[in-house]
């Protein structure tokens, strides 16, 4: 009887997080992958797969942190991965003119903020839809970034630079392992306390599950909406930033994959899509999976156009998981057929 | 007085200013690209630039596909949904196409082209109906998917059309200056705008957009007007996207999703009046938006502005229209409340 107690009160609602579902299938996954390989011969259970998994997260993992917060207040921002590309260019073109990196960065990092803020009054004041306004800002800073090539070296192409500081971001390593990756967990850790421990953290999912009612209790969804959209904006030049202190060059075609890569790991990571539900745990071990699922494929020796393919099922299971889980959330329980007996 | 209103009933069209910066344009574009400016004959302002005949031909082979994807992307968003599929599933149709057209007649391949865009609408039917998918996102999701199928059953290389020779004399047909599938562009364009228009097809599709719940409570299914969406945008993106490949006798996996004629046509449809929650809207306004939009990028081109500005133009395009929808909507809304405050 205590035993089954036991099993009710301590396991059950770990077994009940989504965060538990998601860390089984990671280990699903990693044992799928172990097993797959070693039939073709590969290996996959080995220090550099998970190193380079590592590796590879870097800079998506600023994208998911941005694009979750974002949309646990319920919005999307299409344009954060050309944000982060503009952003990368700007350094870069910067670099090259004999800025020193720190101002570089700086500046890269505010006119992020300032394309975020205008994605945010778009989206909070004016009401526009935010996809397609954010759909829109994507092509305006695709353009910008051709346009500051230009005007650093007079055509538009890439660039290539070497510095010390950005070096030491995008290839120095501590411990063993690159120093993104301590970035990476810092800005996770700020962000998860953020959002689940903080009062502003209690207002962003509160505005994300019913705006309405969160203007009514006099919270100003406008301003949480508008410093989110600045927010996933200036970690989308962070990504940028990584991307672009790796190889040496800011490279006018970069991140043109990203769009969708923060938005599919906050989904699968049990960001719901409605807004209001989630956090950065779940990001985290959903950028995991993704991406363990990408490294995965390419271990096994899958084309690497199949994984164009997968990604986007993934992205639909993720969302299928989603859609089903807030379904049986709304959905009224009937009564047992043994309790209306006994009640009656 | 009745002249005054009919001049306020044209002025308030919203296809009405759309048209006359596109009038002025022209006339920029002839001025400009002609060369009149350095000292040409004035005559050369109708025979050479914009105005030479390969220029303008080059501009009506392009809008063929943006045109088919309009049709379809309005009437879906009239409707109250969106679909962001139309470039992949053209791509993969016409790579459906290219494929059994070097092993059977192109009539019939045709025919399994267009089986398969129905198979996607109902794949799009299926996300949105049953399992309850934002249609945004899980168009987004499939366009994914699609697109990867393209590289993964071509290898990243073009497909010849073999054999097909009827299939690519559509491609090059011409009606004097005007290319046959131009004009059929604007025959398909004539047909949904009567449709939406005049029948109470298109009445349902607009109430279905305003007010849904409404709608349903009228006694429509709004699932199955959904569902004939789908399948009606899946079939005129590959219709475009065959009338693509025709063009250049070969289907590409990659170039119809690079030069996204799916999203030039979305911002058309909005800056020429579609409301994007639904509702409102008709074709000619988009028509002018599309000739628009094309004869602006075409305008920097000659000029020699660089590629990367026209991208950026893009946006602003797409960020003004909705800008103008904006408002638009809430002079609407104003005129509603003043109406309503009236009696």
């Amino acid at each position: 009887m205590e035993n089954k107690n036991f099993f009710k009160d301590r396991i059950l609602p770990i077994v009940h997080k989504k965060i538990f579902t998601l860390i089984v299938i990671l280990v699903a996954m990693v044992i799928l992958f172990t097993i797959w390989a070693a039939a073709v011969g590969k290996n996959f259970f080995a220090p550099s797969t998970f190193k380079n998994i590592l590796q590879s997260i870097i800079v998506s993992s600023f994208l998911t942190i941005g694009a979750g917060c974002l949309l646990i207040t319920g919005n999307v921002d299409l344009a954060q991965s050309m944000f982060g590309a503009l952003g990368g260019m700007i350094v870069a073109a910067c670099i090259k003119n004999t800025l020193p990196a720190g101002v570089a960065i700086i500046l890269a990092l505010v006119v992020c903020a300032i394309l975020g803020a205008v994605n945010g009054v778009m989206v909070a004041k004016l009401r526009f839809p935010a996809f397609i306004s954010t759909l829109g800002m994507s092509y305006v800073a695709r353009g910008f970034i051709y346009i500051s090539s230009e005007i650093a070296t007079g055509k538009a192409a890439n660039i290539n630079f070497n510095n010390p500081v950005t070096k030491w971001l995008g290839s120095g390593t501590f411990l063993n392992l690159p120093v993104g990756v301590y970035f990476m967990v810092v800005f996770f850790i700020i962000y998860g306390i953020l959002i689940s421990k903080t009062k502003f953290g209690k207002r962003m999912v509160m505005v994300g599950g019913n705006p309405v009612a969160a203007t009514l209790a006099g919270i100003n969804a406008n301003k949480i909406i508008i410093l989110m959209f600045i927010n996933a904006a200036v970690l989308g030049g962070v990504a940028g930033l990584f991307n672009t202190s790796r190889v040496q060059q800011g490279t006018i075609n970069a991140m043109g994959t990203a769009q969708f890569t923060g938005l599919t790991a906050a989904i699968i990571g049990g960001i719901s899509f409605g807004g209001g539900i989630g956090g950065m745990g779940g990001a985290f071990v959903g950028l995991l999976i993704l991406n363990t699922f990408q490294i995965g494929l390419s271990v096994v020796g899958i084309n690497p156009f199949w994984s164009s393919v997968l990604s986007g099922l993934l992205l639909l299971v993720a969302l299928g998981i989603d859609t089903f889980q807030m379904q049986r959330r709304f959905k009224v329980k009937k009564p047992k057929n043994d309790t209306v007996k006994e009640a009656a | 007085m009745n002249r005054e209103s009919t001049f306020k009933r044209i002025m308030r069209n919203k296809a009405t200013p759309l048209l006359i910066i596109l009038i002025i344009m022209l006339i920029i574009a002839m001025i400009m690209t002609s060369g009149v400016t350095k000292g040409a004959p004035v005559s050369d302002m109708f025979t050479a630039g914009f105005m030479a005949k390969a220029n303008i031909q080059a501009q009506l082979y392009k809008m063929v596909i943006q045109i088919c994807m309009m049709c379809g992307l309005a009437c879906i968003m009239i409707t109250g949904n969106i679909d962001l599929s139309l470039a992949a599933q053209a791509t993969l149709g016409a790579l459906i196409f290219a494929n059994c057209a070097k092993v059977m007649p192109w009539g019939a391949a045709v025919l399994i082209a267009f089986i398969a865009a129905v198979v996607f609408g109902l794949i799009n039917t299926f996300m949105v109906n049953v399992l309850k998918f934002p249609s945004f996102i899980a168009t987004i999701g499939i366009s994914s998917v699609y697109g990867g199928f393209c590289n993964v059953i071509t290898g990243g290389t073009q497909v010849q059309i073999a054999g097909g020779t009827g299939f690519s004399a559509i491609g090059t047909a011409c009606i004097g200056p005007v290319p046959v599938m131009f004009i059929f562009a604007i025959v398909l364009l004539i047909i949904f705008q009567f449709v939406l228009s005049k029948t109470r097809f298109g009445r349902s599709m607009f109430m279905a957009g305003g007010n849904p719940m409404g709608a349903r409570l009228c006694g429509l299914n709004p699932d199955r007007l959904r569902m004939v969406m789908f399948i009606l945008n899946s079939v005129l993106a590959v219709l475009g996207g065959l009338l693509f490949s025709a063009q250049l006798s070969q289907a590409h996996p990659t170039s119809i999703i690079t030069s996204a004629p799916n999203m030039t046509a979305m911002s058309a449809t909005l800056l020429g009046g579609v409301a994007f929650m639904g509702g409102s809207g008709n074709l000619g306004g988009p028509l002018v938006a599309v000739i628009l939009i094309d004869v602006f990028s075409n305008i920097l081109d000659l000029l020699g502005v660089g590629s990367h500005w026209i991208i950026l133009l893009n946006g602003v395009l797409l960020l003004v229209a909705l800008v103008i929808d904006y408002v638009s909507e809430t002079r609407r809304a104003r005129a509603m409340i003043l109406a309503a405050t009236k009696d």
